[in-house]
């Protein structure tokens, strides 16, 4: 089985040929770097993204802190990653780097804050 | 007031300015008209920033952060919600902001305030008017930072960068995107963006066609989709209408240079920047400029460097005040080359060290070339590159830097010229 698949370890992006028997590589072509090839294998057996999104905030003085998972998550888990986006809520003051979700898929990958968020003026 | 240097905008190259230029000593002033520090940064919460600098692949809000940091370990004075209304030739700088009008005198200022988008009215696209036509970056902004969706079945004309980041979101937040739209015959962002962004989710990409009618009342309804040949003539017997509520365009930023016209600053033609020297120095004395001011950067990481360039040559230059501008070389650069920057080289102390030129070309080249700087008699550069794209800027740093042969020997002329490998 051929997969045609850009590469995504540098802007160059070649374009590269996979060879696949079942799960067994057989060969990649086309790739100008051994990047290329560590990232077929990768990118045939298990794609992985850097998930960022946002999470609702409450008290603050913007509605929402963007986050970003703590390393590359299976591209197959990206709709569950953004289906816990929206239904976590965080409350004001949030400091940046601050863990609002702990290992949610049990994969040891927990979601991060990449902002900070401060709290609203209350005028009494 | 009176600072030795003052920085318009707080964005990655106004922040890098006033980081380097109170690093080299100067009082420096960072006027920023938003109400925080960081530019456009804290909505662009994708990853891929900082690649270079920090060796890691960080979003955009976490890339602008290492920054704010920096600049609350200093003394720089940072104005938010200040608004600079005009620059005078003596370099006062006119500043509206929340405590009303205000005068600071600058010895030397660094405009680094970035970019805007093009829009509607610069396409021409014919139709009614309603609503729901945004620019990506508008959208960006009303979903990564207001919160809200601007639509539900959307088409995306251009494939900027700015663009299939926006496709993705828009998928992941609930939304659907019809199709991306290119009138090129080629990609205009990243082709990393392509993959992540449009086939992890399946959105159809359509080169070489364009938006030719935007219908609709009250909010559009829908586009006319057309095939466009080279010269970007539709072929409206092909069209297709193509049912949609919202149309976001991505179709290229332009430096944002009306106070730099004001002071009259001389602007590059082609690309709408300041023309500046190898320091950042622009045609008016004593004013630098830094970033996508200049010309529209690829990554985050060169237009933090550049702003660090200028801050330190501002910070000089309000220590000296003598000497600069003058004497300059001009550059020149032939087809399929489309912009150099800088576009002067500097001949003055302090410019031996290194030479770095941002190059960009008009037209898509897949195989190799060879990229070359001469004068009538001398090749001070050459280099072959496996390719070389519109999309993507090539950056030459060229060490030991000739400055001190060109003061010896001044040369007439100064191009860059390539040449497709056979």
């Amino acid at each position: 089985m051929m997969h045609e698949i850009y590469c995504l370890r540098c802007p160059r992006g070649c374009l590269l040929q996979v060879e696949m028997n079942g799960d067994v590589l057989i060969s990649v072509k086309g790739n100008s770097c051994r990047m290329g090839e560590e990232f077929a294998i990768q990118e045939v057996n298990d794609p992985r993204r850097l998930f960022t999104s946002l999470v609702r905030v409450t008290g603050g003085k913007t509605p929402l802190v963007p986050v970003v998972t703590s390393a590359p998550v299976p591209r197959r888990e990206i709709f569950e990653w953004a289906k816990l986006c929206r239904k976590l809520v965080v409350r004001a003051p949030v400091r940046v780097e601050e863990i609002v979700a702990q290992n949610p898929f049990g994969n040891g990958i927990d979601l991060v804050t990449t902002w900070f968020v401060e709290e609203e003026n209350v005028c009494h | 007031m009176r600072y030795d240097v003052v920085v318009i905008g707080a964005g990655p190259a106004g922040m890098a300015a006033a980081i380097a230029a109170y690093d080299e000593g100067a009082t420096v002033l960072l006027l920023e008209r938003n109400s925080e520090l960081g530019g456009i940064l804290p909505q662009c919460i994708h990853a891929g920033f900082g690649a270079r600098r920090f060796k890691k692949d960080l979003p955009g809000p976490l890339y602008a952060y290492y920054f704010v940091q920096e600049i609350e370990k200093r003394s720089i004075d940072v104005w938010l919600e200040s608004f600079v209304m005009d620059i005078s030739p003596s370099r006062r700088v006119t500043v509206l902001s929340t405590r009303g009008y205000e005068e600071v005198e600058a010895r030397s200022i660094v405009l680094a305030m970035g970019c805007r988008e093009r829009t509607r009215s610069q396409l021409n696209i014919p139709g009614t008017h309603p609503a729901g036509v945004y620019t990506a970056g508008t959208v960006q902004r009303m979903i990564n930072r207001e919160g809200w969706m601007p639509g539900k079945r959307f088409v995306i004309l251009g494939s900027g960068d700015i663009g299939m980041i926006m496709a993705r979101r828009i998928t992941l937040e609930g939304g659907e995107v019809v199709r991306v739209v290119e009138a090129l015959p080629y990609l205009t962002g990243l082709r990393r963006n392509y993959v992540q962004c449009l086939q992890d989710f399946g959105i159809p990409l359509f080169l070489s066609h364009t938006v030719t009618r935007i219908d609709g009342y009250e909010r559009v309804e829908g586009v006319e989709i057309s095939p466009v040949d080279e010269n970007f003539c539709a072929d409206k017997s092909k069209s297709e209408w193509v049912a949609c509520d919202t149309l976001l365009l991505s179709v290229g930023l332009i430096p944002e240079n009306e106070l730099s016209r004001r002071i009259g600053v001389v602007l590059d033609p082609v690309i709408g920047g300041p023309v500046v020297d190898q320091h950042g120095q622009t045609s008016v004395y004593g004013v630098f400029a830094a970033g996508n001011v200049v010309h529209i950067y690829d990554l985050v990481d060169d237009v933090s460097q550049d702003g660090e360039n200028a801050g330190r040559s501002a910070a000089r230059f309000a220590r000296s005040l003598a000497g600069w501008q003058e004497p300059s070389l001009s550059v020149h650069w032939r087809a399929p080359i489309r912009s150099v920057v800088p576009q002067r080289v500097f001949l003055g102390e302090g410019s031996e060290k290194s030479l770095s030129f941002f190059l960009r070309v008009s037209t898509p080249c897949e195989s190799s070339v060879t990229l070359r700087l001469k004068s009538e008699k001398r090749v001070f550069y050459e280099k072959r590159f496996p390719y070389a794209r519109p999309a993507e800027m090539i950056h030459v740093h060229i060490e030991p830097s000739p400055v001190s042969h060109w003061l010896q020997y001044p040369p007439k002329s100064l191009v860059w010229e390539m040449d497709y490998d056979a």
